[in-house]
């Protein structure tokens, strides 16, 4: 057997008898206290032996048991898509809770009264080791979310390589019930319709101005909430600044990796689909107008559609990219 | 909410206690050099312009973090075209190669000259980091979360000469002459959250304390506004320090085959 052939039966082990404690724990024993209560976050060191059971952390005392079907792949595990069941419930001002994908979904008997009590604290709940190096055992967050949810974090996987994650809420449906609702997905950012203006501190040189494409990672400031990258055209020209959040993805980037700024091209972006921000016509080829912004989205056949038209003042002679230029001397 | 213990506190209270927040995640930053998370807030409650661009120096806790390192070696990838550079829906090729070929929307590449690149992309510390983070993670993922980490990179290639009467494929030398890096991020609020935080005050004997019974507080980021509003605060851009990359994992040369099928 190899050794992800090992790895996977000894989850299939592990998963099983878990599956024996769970009913220890919850069914038979729901008000017993938790394990252990340590004060600080941390995985356990490899080769770390935790006892069969729970190990909760900090001070709110949550336990979670986690059941799950042996995962074929990463390495004998997988990313758990979501718990289908969630089980909690209140003993002696501490929760006990159980996640469990064996479970149909809704089957969640109990109800979480105000979760307000308990801050968001770390559960590790694990089959007794010791685990091979590489390999991280069950780790459950839960967070208080609002007046009722909560969202979970599921962790398991190998160390040195990116963990199988499953984010999600735990929330109550109308039945009173608690339901997983699966894994998180980032907010979508929400898109201007028209160009948000604001004062520059400082003029643009008359004449002149500045535009580009920005990708946007703000407003996740001490948020546990992952919110989409925002693309966003600015353009800037006398003491105006005009920002315009068009696209919205979960994750962007941009550059000239991504392909030459030929003529007339300001700037290349990603974010779901491919942009590109270029300027046309100018005073000497119409009087009187300014030159125009456009941005265009690249199709599958090839073709660019425009996505965005802003016509400039009549004054404005030159457009360009400032770091666009910076990164011009040596070509590329 | 009846737990938001600052809603009833006057803005300039309400500033007061971020700061002292701010300095209650500076005295917890263990073996950092740095709090990133206490610097940033106290530079949005010194800020008072909304549409600032500061630049900050990059903590080294972020220029060497397991993450940085991570999507610095998958920009090194997309510079040498082993991996696609994502687009959201798709990815595409980009870097060396299409350019070596003369592939649209990529000017030829004759490497009789070096070429610059650029490529930014995002960088997530993950959330899990609050419950199994050490105290770097935790003040990289309550500081920038997720932000854009831009790479620019200038490089030459050489010819790789071919074994007599071969037919395989035109290999390339690249090598990185250059690579630098930084990030990039805002730092605004999303005035509907609220996170539970260790509170500053606990204990505290003196006026103005808030809820010092509390050895952890729900902040509401609506106060955040009340503050900004106010005029005490405001959201701004930052961009980090360029950091020339070391790693030679990142920046080691490196073989490309020009005539690969794109």
């Amino acid at each position: 057997m190899t050794d992800i052939g090992k790895l996977a039966g000894r989850w299939t082990g592990a998963a099983l008898r878990f599956s024996r404690l769970l009913v220890i724990a919850c069914a038979s024993k729901p008000e017993a206290p938790p394990a252990a209560v340590r004060p600080a976050a941390a995985l356990p060191d490899a080769g770390h032996s935790i006892e069969a059971g729970t190990e909760t952390i900090d001070r709110c005392a949550l336990v979670a048991t986690v059941l799950t079907e042996p995962q074929p792949a990463l390495g004998g595990l997988s990313a758990i898509e979501r718990p289908e069941a969630i089980r909690a419930k209140q003993a002696n001002g501490r929760w006990v809770v159980a996640l469990s994908l064996l479970e149909p979904e809704g089957n969640a008997p109990s109800s979480l009264p105000d979760s307000r009590d308990c801050g968001d604290r770390l559960v590790l709940a694990s089959e007794k080791g010791p685990w091979p190096a590489n390999v991280e055992p069950f780790v459950v967050g839960l967070a208080p979310e609002g007046d009722s949810a909560f969202r979970y974090v599921l962790v398991l996987g190998q160390r040195g390589s990116s963990p199988a994650l499953s984010e999600g809420r735990l929330e109550r449906d109308d039945t009173g019930e608690w339901r997983a609702a699966g894994p998180s997905k980032k907010v979508p950012r929400q898109l201007d319709v028209a160009p948000v203006e604001s004062v520059l501190p400082e003029a643009i040189p008359a004449g002149q101005a500045l535009a580009w494409l920005e990708l946007d990672t703000g407003g996740d400031t001490l948020s546990v909430r992952s919110l989409q990258t925002g693309l966003v055209l600015v353009v800037q020209f006398g003491t105006r600044q005009l920002r315009q959040v068009f696209a919205s993805c979960p994750e962007g980037s941009k550059g000239s990796a991504l392909g030459n700024f030929e003529k007339d091209v300001l700037d290349r972006a990603a974010c779901g689909d491919l942009f590109r921000l270029s300027r046309k016509g100018s005073p000497t080829e119409n009087g009187r107008s300014g030159p125009q912004l456009v941005v265009d989205k690249h199709l599958p056949n090839g073709s660019w559609q425009p996505t965005i038209s802003l016509a400039l003042p009549t004054e404005i002679r030159t457009v360009r990219n400032p770091s666009l230029e910076r990164s011009r001397p040596h070509g590329g | 909410m009846a737990d938001d213990v600052l809603a009833s506190l006057p803005p300039a209270e309400v500033a007061a206690f971020y700061s002292r927040l701010a300095d209650g995640v500076d005295a917890r930053k263990g073996k950092l050099d740095v709090s990133l998370a206490a610097l940033l807030m106290r530079l949005w409650l010194s800020n008072r312009n909304a549409g600032a661009e500061l630049t900050i120096d990059a903590p080294s806790h972020l220029r060497t973090h397991p993450q940085t390192t991570a999507s610095l070696l998958y920009h090194r990838q997309v510079f040498l075209t082993e991996k696609k550079a994502r687009l959201g829906k798709s990815e595409v090729w980009a870097g060396v190669v299409p350019r070596l070929q003369g592939k649209a929307p990529h000017a030829k590449w004759d490497i009789q000259r070096t070429i610059s690149m650029e490529y930014e992309s995002l960088t997530e510390f993950p959330l899990r980091y609050q419950l199994t983070g050490n105290d770097a993670d935790r003040d990289l993922l309550y500081s920038l979360h997720g932000f854009q980490l831009r790479s620019k990179v200038t490089v030459g290639g050489t010819l790789m000469p071919l074994p007599r009467g071969s037919r395989g494929p035109q290999m390339v030398r690249i090598n990185f002459q250059a690579f630098t890096t930084e990030a990039r991020d805002v730092y605004d609020w999303n005035y509907s959250e609220h996170l539970t935080v260790p509170n500053p005050d606990f204990g505290s004997a003196k006026p103005g304390a808030v809820a010092r019974e509390s050895q952890t507080v729900v902040v509401y980021h609506r106060n955040a506004k009340r503050i900004e509003d106010a005029g005490l605060a405001a959201p701004y851009r930052f961009t980090t320090k360029a950091w020339t990359v070391t790693n030679v994992a990142i920046t080691a040369s490196a073989e490309v085959d020009a005539t690969r099928s794109l």
